[in-house]
């Protein structure tokens, strides 16, 4: 798949993009929602460190994200998208929950609360006029001119509402790293918000950018990611750069930074932290593994395994091939995963049971008892040590087995070690000397079922994604592949927006398993108990 | 050979080259004169897209190392020093050329000698002393060690290539009589290819592709003389496979952050495009190796870079 080849035309457009791009700053008013950002604000002052309690922090990340989807998008400030933080349900609770704890914040709560009610009733659309304002409905339409949203998740409602006015695509900043270039580009909220994506300032797509954005939302930008030390540049060719303008501060406290309106919703240590406590008190430790948590694209979350050569399949656009197993410490923002959204755990292993057929069974359960017998020898001989547990093995005869070997052939998805001795060397110290043979012949045929397994999917998933429509995939940051497998064979691709490296240990049965950042507020919120100040 | 004469070739049309693509021509015909004695050298890159930028500067890389004088012993030397144990070798003994498996550089007597194991002579290691180096040259690991002459035949020319050359003998003969990697592409091979074997240029309106010059070795027909391969950033290369090399070009980041050990002795040119996932943590490794650099010298003949590229150069000991 060439998804990146450029003619030098190309090349050279975006050298001639990078050298004389502009941007205009159009500002909006509307003074209603001034106010309510300047009280809200205030209101997380007051709050101070309580702010970054969970049980405030959700309520706090569901009203900032909220405010955020109101100045992002050209959308009424009632469309239900703008509103989808807004569970007026969830609130109630949070508000409670909240309160029961802290009385002394009631009224000023309350009161921002229901000013926020009143801005949620308004069928205004500001950012839309401004939109009218920049140029003539023709002159868009006809000028190769798309719209920047930030959030993925409105596309398809601004699409909506500008269509019978507007023919222009609405675009997200991550389509501004392929091939399209356009005449103008129209970015909804302050460019500093979408210079966090370097290559918005440093390889423009469009040789004029217009920022519409409201007036009190002063953002200032970030330095560009640049070498320490630079050669000048030809003294004939100097011209002077195209950037923002500095924008003067009111008031020292007047810059709005992202983090300020779209706060991450919730810290998730918390809820790591429970299932760190669990893993240690935990008898039956084979159950868990060690995990990184993804934030993907669209508030979702997703524990992944990062066990020693863990890999997970990845749609890789820039690749010659698209689909590939890649390393989980190889794995960087903007990559696309896998994950099965149907059935849930891995596709491999019920495609892998079919090709076994009725020794499936008898395998699998093969396979269960030697790491059971594995874990009990752990528990019962080595105290819970895997290091002793590893100079054993080593001792007995392997040749591969670190601590964090032993740890991944304690996990129900490693199947057998290549090298033999390592496995004679396990089987021997779980007493099981006799049946070395029979059960190294059940893992491999395991082994080689997962093999063919994986190529099946690879080759169904290959022809799926090159008759997809990657372009909407890139734009919407998601896309769900319909394998047709009985039992749930829908795998959905989903962009990688960070990576936690702090490496958490988690129950396997939460592996893959998608969350929404809202659940899993909800989750730590049942655990938290709130005691008076 | 002048820059200003080279075009691409679209839609059966020829325009001129713009002036970054010039640019980074000029760059590689800078490297090619530079010498590793004082600390290798680093070119750090950031442009708006990589495209054809790898290409071109190796373009403009073999095309100089073709005008680098083959008597300069202390160059020679130099490489000869960092060429991996094991690594094939050229031996030019009289009239004749014999290959073999180079083994190192030792003191014997006091004398500091250059060891070869010829395949022709019994597999016996052969020590002579360094200022012999110059009878010594790197050779493909492809070509067979059996002693035979190791001379590139079948290599075609053009009227591009012949353009490209000036027309000068002895850049032909050195381009195409003999097989001398000088530097590998660690990037995309299928991009790397579109661009080095598919696009069509012009130098004084021949037509032709950056590929006759640059002697892609997985493009050629056996036999041909190479100058350059290239290595997917994904793949873990053996550097023995590549032989003595002259510079590396790191065309995106994760190659760079990935395999940049890998050549601890050589030139380093490192490209990067913003779009890539890992450019901030390639920038900041640069950064960061650019407070181990050698000296504060400026590289006055360094070309001047035009305004859209940012470039940071300096020199380096070996890793």
């Amino acid at each position: 798949m060439n998804r990146r080849f450029h003619t030098m035309s190309q090349a050279n457009d975006l050298y001639r993009m990078k050298a004389d791009n502009r941007i205009s700053v159009h500002k909006v008013e509307y003074p209603q929602l001034q106010s309510w950002g300047n009280d809200f604000r205030r209101f997380k002052t007051k709050l101070g460190e309580l702010n970054q309690e969970d049980s405030w922090r959700g309520l706090i990340g569901s009203l900032g994200w909220t405010y955020y989807c109101m100045m992002i998008a050209p959308l009424p400030l009632n469309s239900v998208e703008c509103l989808s933080y807004y569970r007026s349900d969830d609130m109630g609770t949070m508000e409670k929950k909240c309160l029961d704890g802290y009385p002394s914040y009631a009224d000023e709560l309350a009161l921002l609360l229901r000013n926020l009610q009143h801005l949620r009733d308004s069928i205004d659309n500001p950012l839309l006029g401004a939109l009218c304002d920049i140029g003539c409905q023709v002159s868009l339409n006809r000028s190769n001119c798309a719209i920047v949203i930030r959030e993925s998740r409105l596309v398809y409602a601004v699409e909506k509402q500008i269509k019978g006015f507007l023919n222009v695509d609405i675009i997200t900043p991550k389509q501004l790293r392929g091939h399209e270039i356009y005449n103008r580009l129209i970015f909804f909220g302050p460019m500093a918000w979408f210079f966090k994506d370097e290559y918005i300032r440093s390889a423009p797509r469009a040789l004029q950018y217009d920022q519409i954005s409201y007036r009190w939302l002063i953002s200032r930008e970030k330095e560009p990611i640049s070498f320490v030390s630079t050669v000048k540049p030809n003294y004939l060719d100097i011209r002077v750069q195209a950037s923002l303008d500095p924008e003067p501060l009111i008031e020292d406290d007047a810059s709005w930074s992202l983090d300020d309106v779209a706060p991450a919703q919730i810290s998730v240590s918390s809820f790591i932290d429970s299932f760190e406590r669990e893993a240690t008190n935990s008898p039956t430790l084979n159950e868990f593994c060690i995990a990184k948590i993804v934030w993907l694209e669209n508030r979702h979350v997703v524990f992944i395994n990062a066990t020693e050569d863990a890999k997970i399949r990845i749609i890789a656009l820039d690749d010659d091939d698209p689909i590939q197993r890649k390393r989980v410490d190889e794995l960087v923002p903007g990559d696309f995963l896998l994950l099965r959204t149907e059935g849930g755990g891995d596709l491999i292993e019920p495609i892998a049971d079919n090709i076994m057929g009725e020794r499936a069974k008898k395998n699998r359960e093969c396979q269960k008892r030697w790491k059971t017998l594995l874990k009990d020898a752990l528990d019962n001989n080595h105290g819970g040590c895997f290091t002793s547990l590893s100079i054993s093995l080593i001792d007995s005869g392997a040749k591969n087995m670190t601590e964090a070997r032993v740890r991944h052939w304690l996990t129900p998805e490693a199947i057998l070690p290549r090298d033999r001795c390592d496995f004679d060397s396990i089987m021997n110290l779980i007493g099981m000397r006799d049946d070395i043979q029979y059960y190294w012949e059940c893992s491999k045929e395991i082994f080689i079922a997962h093999h063919k397994a994986g190529n099946y999917i690879r080759q169904k998933l290959l022809k799926l994604v090159n008759q997809a429509d990657i372009r909407e995939m890139v734009r919407i940051g998601e896309m769900t592949f319909e394998l047709g497998e009985k039992g749930g064979g829908n795998l959905t691709a989903y962009r990688v927006s960070e990576i936690n490296e702090t490496p958490v240990n988690i129950r396997y049965t939460k592996i893959g398993k998608l969350f929404n950042t809202q659940d899993i507020y909800k989750e730590v919120l049942s655990r938290t108990t709130i005691t008076s100040k | 050979m002048s820059i200003t004469n080279m075009q691409y070739c679209e839609r059966d049309k020829v325009y001129l080259l713009p002036s970054w693509a010039c640019w980074f021509i000029n760059v590689g015909s800078w490297l090619a004169h530079q010498i590793a004695d004082s600390g290798r050298v680093v070119v750090a890159i950031s442009a708006p897209t990589r495209a054809y930028a790898a290409a071109l500067l190796t373009f403009g890389l073999i095309r100089g190392r073709a005008t680098v004088s083959f008597d300069d012993t202390a160059e020679h030397i130099l490489r000869m020093r960092n060429l991996p144990k094991g690594s094939p070798v050229a031996y030019r003994g009289g009239k004749k050329r014999y290959t073999g498996e180079y083994v190192g550089i030792e003191i014997k007597n006091d004398v500091e000698k250059l060891g070869i194991k010829l395949g022709g002579k019994g597999n016996d290691t052969w020590w002579y002393p360094i200022n012999e180096a110059i009878k010594f040259e790197s050779i493909e690991s492809s070509v067979s060690c059996s002693g035979k002459k190791i001379r590139a035949r079948n290599t075609p020319t053009s009227a591009f290539f012949e353009s490209c050359c000036d027309s000068n003998s002895s850049i032909i003969e050195s381009l195409t009589s003999r097989s001398i990697q000088e530097c590998v592409i660690v990037g995309q091979h299928n991009l790397l290819h579109q661009e080095i074997d598919e696009s069509l240029f012009a130098y004084n309106n021949e037509l032709g592709k950056l590929q006759e010059i640059i002697r892609i070795k997985d493009d050629l027909n056996p036999g041909e003389a190479c100058h350059s391969a290239i290595c997917s950033a994904n793949k873990s290369p053996e550097t023995e496979e590549y032989g003595l090399l002259h510079a590396v070009i790191f065309d995106g980041a994760r190659g760079y952050l990935r395999l940049r050990d890998r050549w601890p002795a050589v030139h380093h040119v490192v490209i990067l495009d913003c779009i890539d996932a890992e450019f901030p943590d390639a920038i900041n490794e640069l950064n960061r190796c650019y407070y181990y650099r050698i000296g504060d010298a400026e590289f006055k003949d360094f070309p001047a870079p035009p305004r859209e590229l940012s470039v940071m150069v300096y020199r380096r000991e070996e890793q």
